[in-house]
């Protein structure tokens, strides 16, 4: 089935960076840069989230 | 291993594959979202991932080379040592490349010279994911 937990998350922010639970399904922390993301990620103890960047429009990657 | 391609906002109709990724270089780990691109002759690290890793662009220097994408044009510092990254439970060195182009959203693309060298991938896109079975010779 194809994910769509990210998508949905993504849809709530527009810039910034975020962190997310393995399955996707879960925000661990938000913020605008990374670095203050890292610094909430710290005070809830370091949850393994995975990084992402938030983008006003994910359509326009081709590549490198 | 099977993993399923990701909608993201704006054009649902598009479909991205993403994997779960962990790096570690010798003073920092960092878990993130990367792209498996097809696309991409180098692999490459967003600038604020590159230095949570250590590797600042003050570290890293100026650019090196510049280059030309479908994004835009971009500058490419690359990190003098690889990255231990953690790929389906197995881990792998990987020569990263920094590029600063502001259209970059990806934290981290996994292109041509690491994945594709790394697993024998089988995109099944029109089924909704793609199948990762990573080399038994390597690790």
């Amino acid at each position: 089935m194809i994910n769509t937990s990210l998508g949905k998350i993504l849809e709530k922010y527009s810039t910034g960076w975020i962190s997310v639970s393995q399955d996707h399904k879960n925000v661990f922390a938000w913020g605008k840069t990374l670095k203050s993301v890292l610094k909430k990620l710290e005070k809830k103890g370091n949850p393994e989230g995975y990084l992402m960047k938030v983008a006003k429009s994910y359509s326009n990657y081709i590549g490198v | 291993m099977r993993i399923w391609y990701e909608k993201l906002p704006e054009h649902p109709s598009n479909l991205w594959p993403l994997l779960n990724v962990k790096l570690k270089s010798k003073t920092s780990f960092q878990p993130a979202l990367a792209l498996v691109d097809s696309g991409a002759s180098i692999s490459v690290l967003h600038p604020d991932i590159a230095e949570t890793l250590g590797f600042s662009t003050k570290i890293l220097g100026k650019p090196k080379e510049a280059g030309e994408s479908a994004s835009g044009s971009y500058q490419s510092r690359t990190l003098p040592e690889t990255i231990d990254t953690n790929i389906c439970g197995s881990t792998f060195p990987i020569k990263f490349t920094v590029i600063d182009n502001k259209s970059l959203i990806w934290p981290c693309i996994l292109g041509e010279d690491s994945i594709f060298q790394l697993a024998r991938i089988d995109f099944w896109k029109f089924k909704g994911y793609f199948e990762i079975e990573l080399r038994k010779d390597l690790n």
